[in-house]
């Protein structure tokens, strides 16, 4: 009995190397072209971005119909992302911030995504590492209504990168009252009486607080200051404080000059 | 010791278990199998010098011709005879690779995408949802000169034939002359348009939008519709599934020409000649279906524009009156001196917006006739009409109460249509 247990043993103790398939089912290879070259050495080398841009249903939602870009959208997207969000915050806060903060991934659709309330989803970004940008098919540089609404996603989702690495002061939170999951059944003039700059700022403090800074970022000072005016008086002073918050939150946290950041966004984003 | 015997034997088929060869032959393990299949594809896809013509039926109905070259460099040149303008070629890019099968996926936007976006607006399908297409296929069957494929989502079919340079140069060129012809079944403003094959007729739904054909045709006394898909090909079309009945088989419609002066299209099926015209009333009138349709109506059929008269919707500009919501049709909707008699409501929506009214409508008399129509015979009005809609009413009720009557037309368990027996050139739209 002992014996034979010995000769189990010895007989399974491998010698060998484990018979593991190295299947790789997703190669994900194909002949680079210019564009290819052009993402290397625009955001991989300088700052470890990887630009998705051929369709991958693996990155997506599966249960949503989408439409892959068009490669001649990629270079102007990217540009464009380069110039009015990595190049203010770069002279703002240096090199390294970006390279540092900045998402991993940025994975572009060319459609929108529709969701089943009838809304569509613009951007979606994953624990700080993966941003997907909808609607890329739809994208001019001269629309500047539509560079806001992509820098919108973009600055959106990079200032939940940052509170997420250094947390907002908690009475931001107590400032306005009325967050809510069915944020899209409210009207903005509604959301801005409550002291909310858009209506998805309704969802919750975490959204209200990047959605501040985005929409301070891409209307520029006195696009929001139209903004604030133009909410009911009672509101008026809520997104002051919280106007206040943001800009002490980039000095205490990040060391940067937000009103300084916000000029040179906005003047990237008029000179594009 | 009985014990130790079992132990044993367990053990010793351990050890058997233990020293056997798991080592796949060389070239045989499942990643070089794969690895190996994807590049034999993309080798045969590469191959063809002149590319190959494709049509792709969406999951959604339709069939969409296509032009494809791919090159060493994973990049494919596409036209297609989606619309007007997809036929110059487009340059995008394609690859190889395992999904749950060895697939093929067109990755940037093309000419193919359109079909599957989903803003409306370029897909003409649904919003969120596209016409029902894909882009990611996997590879179904494969003979040298022919490739199908299989959506790997929403299981559209593609199939790819190897092109000849002749083909090459003008197959996208000639299906899109060919949609362009069709394009004058606009110029019909009849309901019924007939196909005519010899003694054969049938009356026809002709839908260039959306690529579908109806043929409606009869099994003894009862009325049939069958739809398929259909995609243009050079001088005619070529339907997804053959529609076989009546002692006729049609797969295609060969050798189609529109002769304008006539207002008819010449063609032939199955090498016979035929013709497809306008007409005045069906190919064969189902004589049951006007009184059947009366019986069974208890709830109210809407029609949100009244009378479609010559192909114009809405012909009475009922959609004008202000807080107009639909004409309604009740069979059966009172007794008026032991009579049964049909009611064309006009509703409306109400001042506070939240709620639909009836302040009017229409009454007639229904009488149904040997051949299978409808007539109804005025017998006044019910409400009160304000004088600014005195207008469009009397219009509808003079249409409403032409003395030839109507054909009923059922096109769907939800839908049918009374058509004027007058001319054909006349109906309202029923819808429930």
């Amino acid at each position: 009995m002992l014996c034979m247990a010995t000769t189990l043993a010895t007989s399974c103790s491998d010698e060998e190397e484990l018979n593991i398939s190295n299947i790789d089912f997703t190669p994900d290879s194909w002949t680079p072209g210019a564009l290819d070259n052009w993402l290397i050495q625009n955001f991989v080398v300088p700052y470890n971005i990887e630009v998705k841009y051929r369709f991958d249903r693996h990155e997506l939602a599966l249960d949503r119909v989408l439409a892959p870009v068009r490669e001649d959208k990629v270079i102007p997207v990217m540009e464009t992302i380069k110039y009015t969000w990595i190049d203010p915050y770069e002279t703002e806060a240096g090199s390294t911030f970006i390279k540092r903060l900045s998402p991993k991934q940025f994975v572009l659709v060319g459609s929108a995504s529709y969701n089943n309330n009838g809304t569509i989803t613009l951007g979606t970004a994953e624990g700080g590492r993966k941003i997907v940008l909808f609607v890329i098919n739809n994208f001019a540089k001269t629309e500047k209504g539509e560079v806001r609404q992509m820098l919108h996603t973009i600055h959106h989702e990079f200032a939940h990168i940052l509170h997420q690495t250094i947390m907002y002061p908690q009475p931001y939170r107590n400032i306005s009252t009325g967050y809510t999951a069915s944020w899209n059944d409210y009207s903005l003039q509604e959301a801005l009486s409550k002291g909310f700059i858009t209506q998805y700022a309704r969802s919750s403090p975490d959204e209200d607080f990047v959605e501040m800074i985005s929409i301070m970022l891409i209307e520029g000072r006195a696009g929001f200051d139209a903004i604030v005016n133009s909410a009911p008086a009672e509101a008026q002073p809520l997104f002051r404080q919280k106007e206040q918050i943001v800009v002490q939150y980039f000095k205490d946290a990040w060391n940067i000059d937000f009103y300084s950041l916000q000029t040179r966004t906005q003047t990237a984003i008029a000179t594009l | 010791m009985r014990k130790i015997l079992l132990l044993c034997l367990l053990l010793t088929a351990f050890l058997t278990a233990c020293r056997e060869d798991n080592e796949p032959a060389p070239g045989e393990r499942p990643e070089e199998r794969l690895s190996k299949a994807l590049s034999e594809y993309k080798a045969q896809l590469i191959s063809s010098p002149y590319g190959w013509k494709a049509t792709l039926y969406p999951r959604g109905g339709g069939g969409y011709n296509f032009l494809f070259k791919f090159t060493e460099d994973d990049r494919v040149i596409m036209s297609s005879d989606i619309n007007a303008s997809t036929a110059t070629a487009l340059e995008s890019t394609y690859r190889l690779k395992t999904m749950q099968r060895p697939s093929l996926l067109f990755d940037t936007y093309s000419y193919l995408h359109i079909l599957s976006d989903p803003d409306a607006t370029v897909s003409g399908g649904d919003w969120g949802a596209g016409k029902n297409s894909d882009f990611e296929f996997s590879f179904t069957e494969v003979t040298p000169d022919i490739i199908t494929l299989t959506g790997n989502i929403m299981t559209s079919r593609l199939v790819l034939t190897r092109a000849t340079q002749a083909e090459a140069e003008s197959y996208i060129a000639g299906v899109t002359a060919s949609a362009q012809m069709f394009a004058n079944f606009s110029r019909f403003t009849s309901y019924f348009k007939r196909l005519t094959i010899g003694t054969n007729a049938f009356d026809i739904n002709f839908d260039p939008d959306n690529r579908r054909i109806t043929f409606i045709y009869f099994e003894g006394e009862t009325p049939r519709s069958f739809t398929t898909s259909f995609s243009f090909k050079a001088d005619g079309i070529m339907l997804l599934e053959p529609f076989a009945a009546a002692g006729v088989s049609i797969l295609s419609f060969d050798a189609v020409q529109y002769d304008m002066a006539a207002n008819r299209f010449n063609l032939t099926v199955s090498g016979e000649a035929a013709t497809i015209q306008e007409a005045a009333r069906p190919a064969r009138v189902d004589v049951q279906a006007a009184r059947a349709f009366h019986n069974a109506g208890a709830d109210y059929w809407a029609s949100p524009g009244g009378f479609t008269i010559n192909g114009v919707e809405d012909a009475h500009n009922l959609r004008s009156l202000p807080n107009f919501y639909q004409l309604s049709y009740w069979a059966k909707y009172d007794v008026y001196q032991n009579k049964e008699y049909d009611l064309l409501g006009f509703l409306f929506i109400n001042a506070a917006g939240n709620a639909l009214e009836l302040p009017y409508g229409l009454a007639a008399f229904p009488t149904f006739t040997g051949d299978g129509r409808i007539v109804f015979a005025q017998l006044g009005t019910l409400g009160t009409i304000p004088e600014q809609h005195q207008a469009a009413v009397s219009a509808t009720m003079q249409q409403w109460t032409d003395p030839q009557g109507y054909y009923l037309i059922r096109t769907s368990e939800n839908t049918a249509d009374l058509v004027s027996a007058r001319d054909g050139k006349a109906w309202l739209p029923l819808a429930r």
